[in-house]
C-alpha cells in the first residue's frame, strides 16, 4: 500500500513542484517585462523632459543677450548663469542614462559641437572689456543651437528613438509568451506521462486481482474481500463449488471449449448472487461464493438449488450441446471457523463429501 | 578734542562703508520664505556652512559612485520658519524647476539642501552651489532612475516656499 502510494503520488508531487517553479519563473519573468516597460515609457518622459528644458534655457540665455543688445546693458554674471544652466541641461540630455539613447546619440551628434563653440564663445566675449557689442556674435550660435534643436524635438516626434522601445515590448511579450507555450507544454508532457503511468499501474494491479478467463476475482482478491467482510462481523456463507463432468468436455471438445463453459458457468452464476456477495474462480473448475449476510438456512437452500440449476443447464458449443453438473461444499463463518483458511478447508471438505455422492454431472451439495 | 571727534566720526563713517559694502557683497544663495505670516529667512552660502551640518554618502541618479554630500536637513529650515508645520511646500531652483513635497514624502526621506561633494563646492556645471538630495542608499542601482525618486531631486536650488499655495 505504501509502495503503491510512493508510486503514484511522488510524481504527482513532482510535477505540482516543477509547475509551482514554473509559475515563479513565469510571474518573475512577468514582472520584469513589465518593469522594462514602465522604464521605456519613464525613459520617453525624461528623453521629452530632457530636450524640452534644453530648448528652455537656449530661449532664455537668447532672451537674456537680446536685453543686453537692445538695452544696452550688459550682464555678464546672468548670461554666465544662463549658459550653465544652458550646459547642465545639454549634459542631462546628452549623457543621463534616463534618455533613450538613439535621442542621445543624436543630440550629441546634432548639438556637440555647437555647445562647445558657444561655451567658448561666451568665455571668450565676457572677458572682453566691451563685451556687449559682440553679444550679436553669441546669438549667431544661438541660432544654429536652435535649429539643432528643432531637428531633435522632430526627431522625437517622429519617433525614431520609440521604434527601440516597442521593439523591446514586442520581444519582451513574445519571450514571455513562448516562456508560457513551453511551460504548459512541459506541464501536459509530465501530466500525460503521469496519467500513463498512473493507468497503468492502476490496470497491473487491476489484473494482479483478476482471473482473466473468467474476469471473476482471483483467488488472492477473493482472500482480501472476504477477510474485508471478515472486518465488519458480518455472518458469511461459503460455498466451494467444484464442477462434476468438466474434464469430459476439456477431453472431448478440447480445452477452448472447456474455457468457454468456465465463462458461461461464471457469467450464469454472477447473474444467480446479489451484488454484495463474493463470487471468484480460485483454479481450474473451482469457484468460491460468498453469501453476505444470507438470512436464514431456508434461504441458503433457495440460492444453492438456483445456483446448481444455472450450472447444469445445457450449454450450445457451436452445435455441440454439453452439460456440467456441480459439486458445491457449505461451511458457515463461527466461533471455530473463524479464518478464511478455515472457511475455504472446511467448505472444501464438505464439496469433498458432495463429489462422492455424484453419479456422472449429477449436481450435489453438503453442508460441513 | 574737536578734532579728535572729527576723526573718530570719520574712523566710524569709514567702518561703517565698509561693513555696508562688505555686507553688499554677501550673496543670498538660499531664502525660506513662510506666506502665512510674510516671513523671509535668507541665507548667505557662509550662514549655512554656519549651520549644524549633515553628511550624506550616497550615489545618485547622475552620479553612480558614492559620494559624500554635506549639507542641512530641510526639516531644519521648516522648523526655523514654520514651527507649526505646513500644509504645502516648494523648493524652486534658479531655473526655474520646482517641486512640491508633501508633509508624507519629507516624513518618510530625509531631503537635504547639500552644498558640498567630497568637501568641496559645488560649481554651478556641477548642478550647484545648492541641491537638495536625499539618501539612496538600500535602493538598487537599478531602481535609481525611477522618475518618482528623480522628480524629487532639485538642481541650482533657491528657495524653499511655505504655504504659499499651490503652484501645479
Amino acid at each position: 500500500m505504501k509502495k503503491s502510494i510512493v508510486v503514484i503520488f511522488v510524481p504527482l508531487v513532482l510535477i505540482i513542484l516543477i509547475e509551482l517553479y514554473l509559475i515563479a519563473f513565469i510571474t518573475l519573468e512577468y514582472k520584469q517585462s513589465n518593469k522594462d516597460v514602465s522604464r521605456n515609457v519613464e525613459s520617453i518622459r525624461a528623453s521629452y523632459w530632457a530636450s524640452w528644458y534644453f530648448g528652455k534655457e537656449l530661449a532664455r540665455l537668447e532672451s537674456k543677450i537680446q536685453e543686453g543688445i537692445y538695452l544696452g546693458k550688459s550682464d555678464n554674471d546672468t548670461i554666465q548663469e544662463r549658459l550653465d544652466f544652458l550646459i547642465v541641461s545639454y549634459d542631462f540630455l546628452a549623457s543621463d542614462s534616463k534618455i533613450s539613447p538613439l535621442l542621445q546619440a543624436y543630440a550629441v551628434k546634432t548639438l556637440q559641437s555647437d555647445i562647445a563653440k558657444l561655451d567658448q564663445l561666451v568665455l571668450q566675449v565676457l572677458a572682453n572689456r566691451e563685451s556687449i557689442k559682440q553679444y550679436a556674435v553669441i546669438l549667431e550660435e544661438i541660432k544654429k543651437l536652435k535649429s539643432g534643436h528643432q531637428r531633435i524635438v522632430f526627431f522625437e516626434l517622429k519617433g525614431s528613438h520609440f521604434e527601440v522601445f516597442t521593439n523591446d515590448i514586442k520581444d519582451n511579450q513574445q519571450s514571455l509568451l513562448w516562456i508560457i507555450y513551453s511551460v504548459f507544454l512541459i506541464v501536459t508532457l509530465l501530466l500525460v506521462a503521469w496519467s500513463i503511468t498512473y493507468l497503468n499501474f492502476k490496470r497491473t494491479k487491476a489484473l494482479s486481482n483478476i482471473d482473466t478467463l473468467t474476469l471473476l476475482p482471483n483467488r488472492k482478491r477473493c482472500v482480501e474481500l472476504i477477510t474485508l467482510q471478515m472486518q465488519k462481523k458480518e455472518s458469511l456463507c461459503c460455498f466451494f463449488i467444484d464442477l462434476n463432468g468438466f474434464k469430459q468436455i476439456n477431453d472431448t471438445i478440447g480445452h477452448q471449449g472447456g474455457d468457454e463453459v468456465l465463462k458461461i458457468i461464471a457469467k450464469r452464476v454472477s447473474h444467480s448472487i446479489s451484488g454484495s456477495d463474493i463470487f471468484a474462480r480460485i483454479g481450474g473448475d473451482e469457484f468460491i461464493l460468498i453469501l453476505c449476510d444470507y438470512g436464514s438456512p431456508s434461504h441458503i437452500e433457495v440460492i444453492v438449488e438456483r445456483i446448481t440449476n444455472q450450472i447444469k443447464l445445457p450449454i450450445d458449443m457451436k452445435g455441440n450441446v454439453v452439460r456440467v453438473g456441480s459439486a458445491i461444499g457449505i461451511s458457515f463463518l463461527s466461533d471455530e471457523i473463524d479464518t478464511v483458511d478455515k472457511l475455504f478447508a472446511t467448505a472444501d471438505s464438505a464439496m469433498y463429501l458432495a463429489k462422492a455422492l455424484k453419479e456422472g454431472n449429477s449436481s450435489n451439495y453438503q453442508y460441513y | 578734542m574737536k578734532k579728535n571727534n572729527v576723526i573718530m566720526l570719520l574712523f566710524v563713517s569709514i567702518i561703517s562703508l565698509f561693513t555696508l559694502t562688505l555686507k553688499a557683497s554677501e550673496v543670498t544663495a538660499f531664502s525660506v520664505e513662510n506666506c502665512q505670516d510674510d516671513s523671509v529667512v535668507t541665507f548667505t552660502m557662509a550662514e549655512l556652512k554656519a549651520l549644524h551640518g549633515d553628511e550624506i554618502t550616497t550615489v545618485l541618479p547622475w552620479t553612480i559612485q558614492n559620494k559624500s554630500y554635506t549639507g542641512v536637513y530641510l526639516d531644519r529650515f521648516i522648523a526655523l520658519i514654520s514651527p507649526d508645520g505646513y500644509e504645502e511646500m516648494y523648493v524652486t531652483a534658479k531655473n526655474t524647476y520646482s517641486v512640491k513635497l508633501s508633509r508624507e514624502e519629507l516624513f518618510k526621506h530625509q531631503y537635504m539642501l547639500v552644498y558640498a561633494i567630497d568637501g568641496h563646492s559645488i560649481g554651478r556645471r556641477e548642478k550647484g552651489p545648492l541641491m537638495l538630495i536625499r539618501d539612496l542608499n538600500g535602493i538598487a542601482l537599478e531602481d535609481i532612475n525611477d522618475l518618482d525618486i528623480v522628480i524629487n531631486l532639485v538642481w541650482f536650488v533657491e528657495t524653499m516656499s511655505i504655504n504659499c499655495g499651490t503652484e501645479d
